[in-house]
């Protein structure tokens, strides 16, 4: 018995830490989301004018100055960015977007290079035997805006020097805190809207077409990838809240359950000596 | 046809401005340009300058730098990099900016060797730029008194 209350007593001052560390990590992701969602949701107006704008330039005739825009002929060797997060310690966050990739593979019959960025990305397409491109460690660089030119930028050339065909990216969408769900997007070449198509539509360029198309163009592929990227950080903090917050729920009631158990086992210890002594007693004054 | 453009002004960090106006004036990489409900679909660069909104009420004033304009269907998006409505300028802090551009490029000039291709020489500018442009645009505003 006693061997038993000393057990208890360990599994629960254990639970009690399992519980203060989950608990400061879903703290720690609430803060880091609360951040990270305020600038996709900022950024969310300018990508989508920006994305308007750029589905009205390569559905009109001007579609045809920049290879952004060209429809790909024969696909050879896609690229594809899978943006997984830094870390674990996020519920099924890395593994459902590694499963999303893994069937969007199958059903391609091209080459692909891979470009992992977070560094669970990068542990992920080592596991998998992919072909790597580039590799960005992580994640969080997205929010630096100098660093997250420069990736899209790197990320950009492999298609300008003819290496790609196409571009992907595998992210994980931000809907709300509680729902995110992993998604593949086409960036490159950009799809024409069919649904805005409008053969009249001729636009004025300042100050000339293709000088302008080539500002306009990857700056609108920019900003989109970058869009993409926020959101799959986004996620990852809100994924861990929530992953974080379940398992601090359920170390407290842990506890609670160990705790009912140590005073029962404490109470049935207490009585069962009371017992023997009751029983010593009686049997002395028999004799 | 609409007498009236729509108007939005959004920059990276958001939706800076959202209406309507008569007109606008933007400083498009050619020059000042101005747009009338009716205008023919145009794409144009923005340099730094002051976007003036004709409104019935008045004219309103914002003070950007960079990005792009698209005219479509009496719509009128400016994507900026930087944009800012002459109410939300902060005059002192403007002055404090051009005064350190000033001193910056005071210094750089007054330096031992002085290197024209300078990257801070070339920021320097682009602040005194953007810091005078945000005052003009206070000023216009009649913000300055």
């Amino acid at each position: 018995m006693p061997e038993n209350l000393r057990v208890l007593r360990r599994k629960i001052r254990t639970t009690e830490s399992i519980w203060q560390i989950t608990r400061a990590m879903s703290m720690v992701s609430a803060v880091q989301l609360r951040r990270v969602q305020q600038g996709v949701e900022q950024r969310r107006a300018f990508f989508a004018k920006l994305s308007e704008i750029l589905a009205r330039i390569s559905a009109s005739d001007s579609s045809v100055l920049h290879p952004y825009l060209r429809p790909v002929e024969v696909e050879k060797c896609a690229g594809l960015v899978v943006a997984a997060g830094d870390r674990g310690l996020c519920g099924g966050y890395n593994s459902s977007l590694f499963r999303a990739v893994d069937q969007f593979l199958k059903t391609k019959t091209c080459r692909f290079e891979i470009i992992p960025v977070g560094a669970k990305a990068v542990a992920q397409a080592r596991r998998s035997g992919w072909n790597v491109t580039d590799t960005y460690a992580s994640l969080r660089d997205i929010e630096d805006t100098e660093k997250a030119a420069q990736i899209s930028a790197q990320i950009r050339r492999h298609f300008d020097d003819g290496s790609l065909d196409s571009l992907y990216v595998a992210y994980t969408r931000f809907i709300s805190t509680s729902r995110h769900v992993p998604v593949i997007e086409q960036i490159l070449p950009v799809e024409p809207d069919e649904t805005k198509q409008d053969a009249d539509l001729e636009y004025i360029f300042e100050p000339d077409a293709e000088q302008l198309i080539n500002t306009v163009v990857p700056m609108a592929v920019d900003a989109e990838l970058r869009y993409y990227l926020l959101q799959a950080l986004a996620s990852e903090h809100a994924a861990r809240m929530i992953a974080m917050t379940t398992s601090s729920d359920n170390a407290e009631e842990m506890r609670d359950d160990l705790t009912k158990q140590l005073n029962r086992a404490r109470q049935q210890r207490i009585t069962s000596e009371v017992l023997e002594v009751i029983t010593g007693a009686e049997a002395l004054r028999q004799t | 046809m609409n007498t009236e453009l729509r108007v939005e002004i959004t920059t990276q960090s958001g939706v800076q401005y959202q209406g309507a106006a008569t007109g606008v004036v933007v400083p498009a990489a050619l020059g000042y340009l101005g747009i009338r409900p009716g205008h023919a679909p145009l794409i144009s660069s923005l340099v730094t300058g002051i976007v003036t909104l004709h409104q019935e009420e008045g004219d309103a004033y914002a003070a950007i730098t960079g990005g792009i304009i698209e005219v479509f269907d009496d719509c009128v998006t400016i994507l900026a990099d930087i944009a800012e409505m002459a109410a939300e300028i902060d005059v002192a802090r403007t002055r404090e900016a051009m005064r350190r551009a000033k001193e910056r490029l005071q210094a750089a000039y007054e330096g031992p060797s002085v290197s024209y291709a300078d990257l801070d020489i070339d920021r320097a500018r682009l602040a005194l730029a953007r810091a005078v442009n945000r005052l003009h645009t206070a000023n216009k505003a009649g913000l300055l008194g």
